[in-house]
């Protein structure tokens, strides 16, 4: 842990960010990940663009409402499993 | 008095949980199960609709799932909760399903989503009116489209992840993964979605 958030905080190295980004964008958030990762992208565009662009999509998958399920599809599933409850 | 008054009052009965009903299935209550049926059928769509990408595999895949669970319950041995061991089953369905399907380009004329749902988007710089619902259409057709495109098994990961909301621990365990396995997945399927969603990002 100790070593990842010391590469976090010193690296400059754009492949190596990336990762970190994975590790940021996959549930790993630190505050000291999530700092390290701020200030390169401060002095980085591609990686801003990249974290920036990955959050976005994260926020509109997550907003994303459940599909509805169209009643003949219901009523559908509800045959075959009557059908397979009550068969006797 | 008023408190005499507010303990006559019954209090409204707790929904009975999952496990509890699997056991009454397992002695034989098909009450019960259909019980469990009502309580997932729209979150199982959901997984089936999106991984499948078009309503009528989606709902072969939905009476699939629940037909096996139903004949492999007894088997259940309450080692996860019931929803991981459900949502496993309606995974594994649909990626065999797809599998199987070979790689025949299906254009879905199926309307994706509810129009009801359309005002819980949120797109920055765009006010609310008809530029806006159509915006959100728009970006939702794109993104059902790019899941449909990735690999099973990134899709699968992303799905259950992004768009159903689990943890990586409970995807990890619907899909028999480790979780690093799953955050690599997800993080490459996101990278896939990025190129494709480029223009909305």
């Amino acid at each position: 842990m100790m070593k990842r958030k010391k590469q976090a905080t010193e690296c400059h190295d754009c492949g190596e960010v990336r990762e970190l980004i994975a590790q940021y964008m996959g549930g790993d958030e630190d505050n000291e990940l999530a700092r390290a990762l701020l200030l390169h992208a401060q002095s980085c565009t591609d990686c801003a663009r990249l974290l920036h662009s990955l959050k976005r999509l994260v926020d509109y998958c997550h907003l994303e409402p459940n599909c509805e399920m169209p009643v003949t599809v219901r009523r559908e599933l509800w045959v075959i499993i009557r059908r397979e409850l009550y068969a006797d | 008095m008023l408190e005499n008054k507010q303990l006559a009052v019954a209090a409204p009965a707790l929904p009975v949980p999952d496990d509890e009903l699997v056991k009454r299935v397992q002695a034989g209550n098909s009450e019960a199960f259909e019980e469990l049926v009502r309580r997932y059928e729209r979150k199982v769509y959901n997984i089936t609709y999106r991984l499948m990408g078009n309503e009528q595999d989606a709902s072969e895949a939905l009476q699939d799932a629940f037909l096996r669970a139903y004949r492999f319950i007894g088997k259940f041995q309450f080692k996860s909760s019931f929803f991981t061991w459900l949502y496993r089953i309606a995974t594994n369905v649909s990626l065999s399903k797809l599998r199987k399907r070979e790689k025949v380009d299906i254009v879905s004329i199926d309307q994706p989503v509810n129009e009801a749902g359309d005002l819980a988007f949120e797109i920055p710089d765009v006010k609310y009116g008809p530029e806006k619902l159509m915006k959100q259409r728009e970006l939702r057709a794109a993104l059902q489209k790019a899941v449909d495109e990735l690999e099973p098994d990134y899709r699968s990961v992303v799905v259950l992840r992004d768009l159903e909301g689990l943890s990586n621990e409970e995807v990890s365990k619907v899909l028999a993964l480790s979780v690093a396995a799953v955050k690599s997945r997800l993080h490459r399927g996101r990278l896939v979605l990025r190129e494709k969603l480029a223009h909305y990002l």
